[in-house]
């Protein structure tokens, strides 16, 4: 979310220097023509985009200016006078104001002192000079405070066209449903009979009573789009005044019974005091009361039409009644009073105001927060803005710089803008170049065919867009030249003017100087000092205003400086390697995304699969043919299908956070329930897994949680008993080692108990009482994950986990996984749950066996040695063991464990290739090593069941199918000779012969 | 089955945050930046709704939505526009052509949700 939130900034800056470029355009428009009605539109349009963005984005300086400006502007437009000189004055210091704002919100920064001083200046100046405050943009009714329950009778005939317009009025019902008890009659009397019937025309007619605590306007907005061709009468019941009467009198209500104020001004006033109003998780955030994840948990939590903010985040835990209500207060205080905005607005002199409170205070009434009559609160302090991470991230390649000859002036430009997007110059030239030859070829199209329109919106649409980043990167002058360009070709475009002649080659000498003037950029880098403004582009924008001011086109007059410029330009620009077009772009090539069915994407994976075996198989055939040959082709073939395999891979991963961000509510419940406190913390969501997995994680993650909450940590008294934190901590974090995905939950409870787990697994006779004293910590623990420890009453006994905990296990294993335990009694538990990246294909080891093909993931493999006789010894009790350099290691006869005949029983004749799952190594014989191979991964427990020892089967290059080792499955395998009794052999398959006792390991 | 809507403006945030709050909220959402390209991306998918700014390149909201309204598919579908103005005139315009509802700009993403709640089953 958050590096959703950063991007749409970065769009919406980049959209506001658009906006401001049109502002300033419309503000010079008005003037020039003061009685251009339009101009000032523009103007307000402008402002008001910026607004809408600004608040959206939570960039609430920048949207309380614009909107005090959007106020000034739409008293303008109402009133239909200019103002005068004055006025504008004021207008054009308010866009400089609102243009630094822009700029200190987008560097994070608050405004400095003295903007803050002109802020202030400029917004009294606009604030005196509207009489009359309204805002365009909220004229939808926004539900005033809620009133006491009271019951509405409703009629409403939704109008004949409705079903034309896409209208389904049942769904009125369904949000009034939510407002409180509703009753609603259908009135048949309208309906046709059945052959009269016109199926797309609404007959339906309904009676409902409804018994709410909704305003009337609030109800009537659910009818909103209803409004012009419907019947809709909404009026109260009969007996619903006593129930008003039970309720304390609010100041706006005073206000209105007394008749000081009308009860459309109220309403008004109550929408502008609702509009201003800074949303409850911005506060939390500015307030440090909740973090950035939090909020959006609420947010996302909150069930988006019932619940409210401030109660979904005490529900979740995140704010105690009391920090709400803190922050309720902070919120009212910070929002304009009652008083003020009617003040504003003049609905009422202020002298009225004040007596008619007094009066309204000594007759008892209760003023509510948000009425209190304050002194107009002041601006938020510059460090209320949301806080964001600096945008360090932004390290876009910078564009190769030209040399421009020392002579040639250079545009005069906002150089410290400039410098700030230094990086992304590179992107700027290349975005600019792209868009100037665009307009070249929109000019040629136009010249040979003048009637044409599409050509010059084409052409207006590259000026207005070179306007605009130029404009964000500081580059005044070129902005400007590019905006007096776009405003004539807007007379060309409204037909007041014909392109053609000089007015052509004036738009023509533009594109050459704009040209030099963008290759002449990437120095201004290294200039210390702002450079002076360019003539021949200076000459161009007089000439271009005048012909947009409505005299007639000249040739232009700077023709012969700017044929010279052209001759030097093109050389510049020849400078400029084309690679610049090529630059990504970072400004505007925001990722977009395309979704995808999942079928669809599993359908191509398998099918890249598929492609990676035929692949395979033709290397082979090849192989054989041109025997010692490396065949180019073939190698070619081989990359490329390598490559697309890792993209196919990388198709499906996302990122686990959807799952943890499960986990919090879960913790919030469980602690909740049973009353402990808890403090969860999850790490490393960004960690990515295929996505299969990651929803296949959900629930045993679940379960592991809710265990970890349930039985590892302890009440509080328990804890503080000893000497723990009160507050208990589970931390869950996700993260990549060595080709394999983990994940981790630790908790700082109670620990596992060893005896008590040994004690309850005797008395199940899982295990000897004699082995009870060897049996080393982790087999101890990973007892809690057989089946016969899941029942509550009795695991709850021995202090362990166990709730479910097989199902955890089952669950991981299905995924190749593996899940172990590291745990201290009485200081806390470790759950580590190992998961492969992807389960679709597996880089490979492969090895014979006789005649038979084994394959080794590539990850668990560590080396193959041939070791020399003495190196391998019979230990009594423990099996043979390979001694490599310093380390001593299981030896596994592979043949043995699956039962084939093998070429070579004596290992220092043979080889044996050492793996390694979870810490510890085995040394495998087997006869051969043939090569590497990627295998795609096909179950056998979807096909056949669940083999011991094996992860898989896949189908080799040659078409044989071959076994995919589960190198952890071996070394329990091989554990079990160790601890187990030596299991009677039983008749159920081959492959019980792998549990070999010690004494046939000896006398092999 | 989630429903599809067809999301149409030619400002890319705008786009981006009508996006997720649709796809937070369970449909399925196609992007278009201009009228042209919805019509274009209305041929090959199906869509049960729709929204739409006003102004825009190429071909603008209205007269999407005047074409969008001869296509049996959408005759009777519901279609949001999206509007800075909040004038009658506006709405009256928007009606001619065939929309379902109007929203007036800015709105955030809980208003945007209230409103489609309004117009979609």
């Amino acid at each position: 979310m958050n590096a959703n939130a950063e991007r749409y900034r970065k769009m919406f800056f980049e959209e506001a220097s658009e906006h401001l470029a049109d502002v300033e355009a419309g503000l010079l428009g008005m003037e020039r023509s003061p009685n251009d009605a339009s101009m000032l539109d523009q103007v307000f349009r402008g402002v008001h985009s910026i607004k809408g963005g600004a608040a959206t984005f939570g960039l609430t300086q920048v949207a309380e200016f614009s909107h005090a400006l959007e106020n000034r502007l739409d008293h303008l437009r109402s009133t239909q006078c200019d103002g005068g000189a004055q006025s504008l004055e004021t207008l054009l210091e308010s866009l400089d104001c609102l243009k630094a704002l822009v700029d200190a919100a987008q560097t994070d920064q608050g405004p400095s002192v003295e903007l803050s001083e002109r802020l202030a200046a400029t917004q009294c100046a606009l604030d005196s000079a509207s009489a009359s405050v309204r805002c365009g943009g909220c004229d939808r009714a926004r539900s005033p405070a809620s009133t006491a329950l009271r019951t509405w009778h409703i009629t409403f005939a939704p109008g004949a066209d409705a079903f034309r317009n896409g209208l389904d009025p049942t769904l009125v019902w369904r949000e009034l449903d939510a407002a409180g008890e509703l009753e609603v009659r259908l009135d048949p009397t309208g309906l046709p009979t059945l052959d009269r019937m016109d199926p797309q025309t609404c007959y339906l007619r309904w009676e409902a009573t409804l018994k709410t605590d909704w305003s009337e306007n609030r109800l009537r907005e659910a009818f909103f789009f209803y409004a012009d061709d419907a019947e809709l009468v909404i009026a109260p019941a009969d007996e619903s005044q006593s129930a008003i009467a039970d309720t304390p009198v609010s100041f706006a209500q005073w206000l209105v019974q007394r008749g000081v104020v009308s009860p459309e001004t109220m309403l008004d006033a109550l929408d502008l005091q609702h509009e201003q109003r800074v949303p409850l998780g911005q506060l939390a955030l500015r307030m440090g009361a909740m973090s950035v994840s939090q909020v959006f948990d609420t947010v996302s939590w909150g069930s988006r039409r019932t619940e409210r903010f401030g109660e979904t985040a005490v529900t979740l835990g995140y704010l105690t009644r009391a920090s709400l209500a803190e922050l309720l207060d902070e919120q009212a205080r910070q929002t304009p009073s009652l008083g003020s905005i009617l003040l504003q607005i003049d609905a009422a002199p202020a002298k009225v105001l004040r007596s008619e409170l007094d009066e309204f205070r000594r007759a008892g009434g209760a003023v509510a927060d948000h009425d209190q009559w304050a002194a107009e609160p002041t601006l938020p302090s510059p460090d209320g803005e949301l806080a964001s991470e600096n945008d360090a991230n932004q390290s876009a390649p910078v564009g190769p710089v030209p040399d421009a000859s020392d002579d040639s002036p250079i545009p005069a430009v906002n150089l410290e803008k400039v410098k700030q997007n230094g990086e992304l110059l590179g992107d700027f030239l290349g975005d600019f170049y792209e868009h100037l030859e665009g307009a070249e070829k929109q000019i040629l199209l136009i010249e040979s065919n003048a009637t044409a329109e599409e050509p010059l919106h084409a052409l207006y649409r590259a000026f207005h867009t070179m306007k605009g980043v130029a404009s964000f990167f500081g580059l005044t002058q070129i902005t400007e030249l590019a905006h007096a360009a776009e405003d004539v070709l807007n007379l060309a475009r409204d037909g007041k003017l014909h392109l053609s002649g000089p007015a052509l080659e004036l738009v023509l000498a533009s594109l050459d100087v704009l040209r030099r003037l963008a290759a002449g950029t990437p120095d201004l880098l290294t200039c210390d000092e702002s450079p002076p403004a360019d003539a021949d582009a200076a000459a161009l924008i007089i000439q271009l205003r005048g012909v947009a001011a409505g005299e007639s086109p000249q040739a232009p007059v700077a023709a012969t400086t700017t044929c010279a410029a052209e001759s030097t330009a093109s050389t510049d620009v020849a400078k400029v390697p084309p690679s610049n077009s090529a630059a990504p772009r970072a400004g505007h090539d925001l990722k977009e995304t395309v979704r995808v069915d999942r079928s669809r994407l599993d359908q191509l994976v398998d099918m890249i699969g598929e492609l990676v075996i035929g692949e395979a198989m033709v290397r082979q055939e090849i192989g054989e043919r041109h025997p010692g040959e490396e065949v180019e082709s073939v190698a070619q073939l081989g990359r490329t299908v390598r490559e697309l395999q890792e993209m196919s891979l990388s198709l499906r991963m996302v990122p686990i956070a959807a799952t943890f961000q499960k986990m919090h509510r879960i913790v919030r419940d469980v602690s909740r329930k049973l009353g402990k406190q808890v403090h969860f913390e999850v790490r490393g969501e960004e960690t990515e897994l295929d996505k299969t997995m990651v929803d296949q994680l959900g629930d045993p993650l679940m379960h592991m949680v809710r265990n970890a909450v349930d039985h590892g940590i302890e009440l509080s008294d328990a804890r503080a008993a000893t000497g723990k934190p009160v507050e208990g901590r589970v931390v869950l974090q996700a993260y990549l080692r060595s080709g394999n995905f983990y994940i981790e939950l630790s908790d700082d409870g109670r620990g596992l108990n060893r005896q008590a787990i040994l004690s309850k697994a005797v008395e199940r006779g899982v295990v000897c009482p004699s082995d009870c004293e060897t049996i080393a910590d982790a087999d101890v623990w990973m007892l809690i994950f057989a089946p016969g420890f899941s029942t509550a009453a009795e695991v709850t006994d021995v202090s362990g986990r166990g709730v479910g905990m097989d199902v955890v296990k089952r669950a991981i294993e299905s995924l190749n996984g593996s899940i172990e335990i590291e745990s201290e009694y009485g200081r806390g538990s470790t759950f580590r749950v190992r998961l492969p990246l992807t389960m679709a294909i597996v880089d490979g080891l492969s090895v014979s066996l006789a005649d038979e093909t084994f394959i080794l993931p590539l990850v668990s493999v560590v080396e193959s040695v041939q070791p020399r006789p003495h190196e391998v010894q019979t230990i009594v009790g423990r099996g043979e063991i390979v001694q490599v350099r310093d380390e001593t290691i299981p030896l596994v006869r592979l043949h043995r464990v699956f039962n084939r005949p093998a070429r070579e029983l004596d290992p220092a004749r043979a080889l044996v290739v050492i793996v390694e799952s979870d810490g510890r190594r085995l040394a495998l014989l087997v006869d051969e090593l043939l090569g590497q191979v990627q295998a795609v991964m096909k179950s056998l427990e979807t096909n056949y069941q669940k083999v011991p020892g094996v992860a898989g089967a896949t189908i080799l290059g040659n078409g044989e199918v071959a076994f995919i080792l589960d190198v952890q499955g071996l070394a329990k395998l091989h554990a079990k000779t160790q601890y187990g009794k030596p299991p009677a052999r039983d008749a159920s398959g081959e492959l019980s012969t792998a549990k070999v006792s010690d004494s046939v390991c000896q006398t092999a | 089955m989630s429903k599809t809507a067809l999301v149409v403006d030619d400002s890319r945030s705008l786009r981006c945050m009508v996006r997720e709050t649709l796809e937070w909220a369970g449909y399925s959402v196609l992007p278009c930046a201009n009228g042209q390209e919805a019509l274009e991306t209305v041929g090959g998918h199906a869509v049960d709704f729709v929204i739409t700014d006003v102004n825009m390149p190429v071909m603008d909201g209205l007269s999407l939505v005047q074409r969008l309204r001869t296509m049996p598919d959408l005759e009777f579908a519901p279609i949001l526009i999206l509007t800075t103005e909040a004038s009658d005139s506006m709405k009256n315009r928007g009606r001619q052509a065939g929309a379902t509802g109007w929203m007036v700009k800015p709105f955030s993403p809980e208003q945007l949700l209230q409103v489609i709640a309004r117009i979609v089953a």
